[in-house]
């Protein structure tokens, strides 16, 4: 049942008989976006009931989620942000914020990865193309992108397990050149993608019986052609 | 049939080993980088029977590893420790570890023997009297794609010249391990095992079961918990000696320049008679933090803290101690 918000009351009871414009102009917006939107949008509408958010700031995200549809981008993408926002009691501008800055780095991903075939594949992939927005996040170069991608061209299912290790490894101290040779040699092994992780811990093992991390590396490349898991590794590079 | 083609293949991979083992050097042989590390160290060590002793520890640690051919390894470890206590009489203590192992794995297979000898002149910081332990273990493992079983069999040799508990001891470990990820396995281990004390002429059996766990928060925490419970059934005297421990390890390296291990321990032993039901009992509890910092992989900044005590209705077997340690090693 519709209840009219406190200003129509207001009018109404000042003697207006005509429908307040301003609120009136409004739902219809928010209606007519609604409506002509796909069903992210009304998750969209869904996730901003549970909100605390005022009707301005409601309109505002409904209108940037259309934009970004519009620029080809999924919502989808950019909705569990909002939820999280939502979920945190986050107001409403620094939501707004960071969906904003999202957006961005997921068009400039987007035209990083549709500059080559192989990244063209993974943008299929919208889980692998906001890991590669997740990397323009953190700063990584577009040079280390495109090597990223190249590394996983054969086998894309590695592309996210690969980015996680490279930005961990980086992290840790470990420079780009050997991380990426690691990687390289960790996309063509039997080594599970969702294994890679385990790299880290032989690094850290390493570390702690004194062996440098980069003599460490060649090792873990010239034993990876036979080794299915992380744990025969361990035995053969210490 | 079956049986003799079963035995025939088992006899060539036992042929395959040795051939292995003795012609070792004849093979490609590939030698990783040895690490050479030497260490000085400063340390205070507090006990509930003793006032605080300052003492300087030196080490030395020697760690290669060679490959032959892709499917052969052979390693050598070595480490000694000396410490010197001005202010406890002077005393000297020393112990030193060699250890050689050779790795054979095939297609989902792997044999390992190991072969060491560790020891001490003129005791050890820890109160161990000067001993001379020779230790051997032979093990096959079966590797799965998330399972590994193995078979040990391992024993040593504890020779005492100024005490009386020399024993020889001779076991047989059954593993069932799991790494179903990266984030967790867990596994099971289920040992058998004699001991003679020779000058006693005692014949203990033992046997144990041990379940652990562990695996990797995040990237850079590594943690382990093991819980095990045994059981020491001296065959003279018909009294026996259950235990339950408990132990938790962590490891952190944030960064590369960093590493930071800490582990805790509870370990409660209860002493039974023949027919008199709990005699006594003794539980020990402790922890051990060491934490180092390197600008360069070669230099390493580092500080150890370790705290233990003991809990008895014994009264004298009641003790505490704490060390703290700080020192710096080099890499070679």
């Amino acid at each position: 049942m519709w209840r009219p918000s406190l200003s129509v009351k207001r009018h109404f009871a000042a003697g207006g008989k005509r429908f307040p414009r301003p609120s009136f102009t409004s739902l219809l917006c928010t209606a007519l976006l609604v409506a002509s939107l796909p069903v992210c949008a009304q998750s969209v509408e869904s996730a901003l009931k549970r909100s605390g958010y005022s009707q301005d700031h409601k309109d505002t995200i409904i209108i940037f989620f259309a934009e970004v549809e519009e620029s080809d981008i999924p919502a989808d993408l950019l909705l569990p942000k909002l939820q999280e926002g939502i979920a945190k009691g986050i107001p409403a501008s620094r939501v707004l914020g960071a969906l904003r800055r999202e957006a961005e780095n997921l068009g400039r991903a987007r035209a990083l990865m549709l500059r080559s075939e192989e990244g063209k594949r993974l943008l299929a992939d919208p889980a692998s193309w906001a890991r590669t927005a997740n990397l323009v996040a953190v700063g990584a170069s577009r040079e280390e992108i495109e090597e990223l991608i190249a590394l996983c061209n054969r086998r894309s299912e590695c592309f996210r397990p690969a980015t996680y290790l490279y930005v961990a490894a980086l992290q840790w101290g470990l420079a780009s050149k050997p991380t990426l040779d690691l990687i390289g040699a960790l996309v063509v092994s039997s080594i599970p993608p969702d294994s890679y992780m385990g790299v880290m811990d032989l690094l850290a093992g390493g570390r702690r019986r004194r062996i440098p991390p980069e003599q460490l590396v060649p090792r873990i490349q010239r034993h990876l052609e036979h080794a299915n898991s992380i744990k025969e590794l361990e035995q053969w590079i210490y | 049939m079956d049986l003799l083609a079963k035995m025939s293949s088992c006899r060539r991979r036992v042929f395959t080993v040795i051939f292995l083992l003795l012609f070792a050097g004849l093979l490609p042989s590939y030698g990783y980088a040895p690490t050479l590390l030497l260490g000085l160290y400063g340390q205070e060590f507090f006990s509930g029977d003793q006032t605080g002793q300052a003492g300087i520890r030196g080490s030395a640690l020697l760690s290669w590893r060679v490959l032959m051919g892709e499917s052969a390894s052979l390693s050598l470890y070595g480490r000694s420790i000396a410490e010197f206590s001005p202010l406890r009489s002077g005393q000297f203590y020393d112990s030193h570890t060699l250890a050689l192992e050779a790795l054979v794995r095939g297609e989902g297979r792997r044999v390992s023997l190991e072969g060491g000898l560790s020891g001490s002149g003129y005791g050890t910081f820890e109160d161990q009297a000067p001993y001379l332990r020779p230790d051997w273990r032979v093990s096959f493992e079966r590797l799965g794609e998330v399972t590994l079983t193995s078979v040990a069999c391992s024993g040593y040799y504890l020779y005492e010249p100024f005490g009386s508990e020399d024993a020889l001891f001779q076991g047989l470990t059954a593993g069932l391990f799991m790494d179903p990820s990266i984030r967790l396995r867990y596994g099971m281990e289920i040992l058998a095992g004699w001991e003679y004390w020779t000058e006693q002429d005692r014949h203990d059996l033992l046997g144990s079961l041990n379940a652990s766990a562990g695996g990797l928060i995040g990237y850079f925490i590594d943690w382990g918990i093991a819980a095990e419970i045994g059981l020491r059934w001296p065959q003279n005297s018909g009294e026996r000696n259950p235990y339950f421990s408990l132990h938790t390890d962590w490891a952190w390296s944030p960064h590369r320049q960093v590493s930071l291990e800490l582990g805790a321990f509870a370990r409660d032993d209860l002493y039974l008679g023949p027919a008199t039901g709990v005699e006594s009992y003794e539980l020990s509890t402790g922890f051990d933090f060491r934490g180092d910092w390197t600008p360069n992989d070669r230099l390493y900044l580092v500080a150890e803290l370790s705290a233990a005590c003991r809990f008895a209705d014994d009264p004298p077997q009641e003790r505490w101690s704490v060390t703290a340690r700080t020192g710096v090693e080099f890499s070679f």
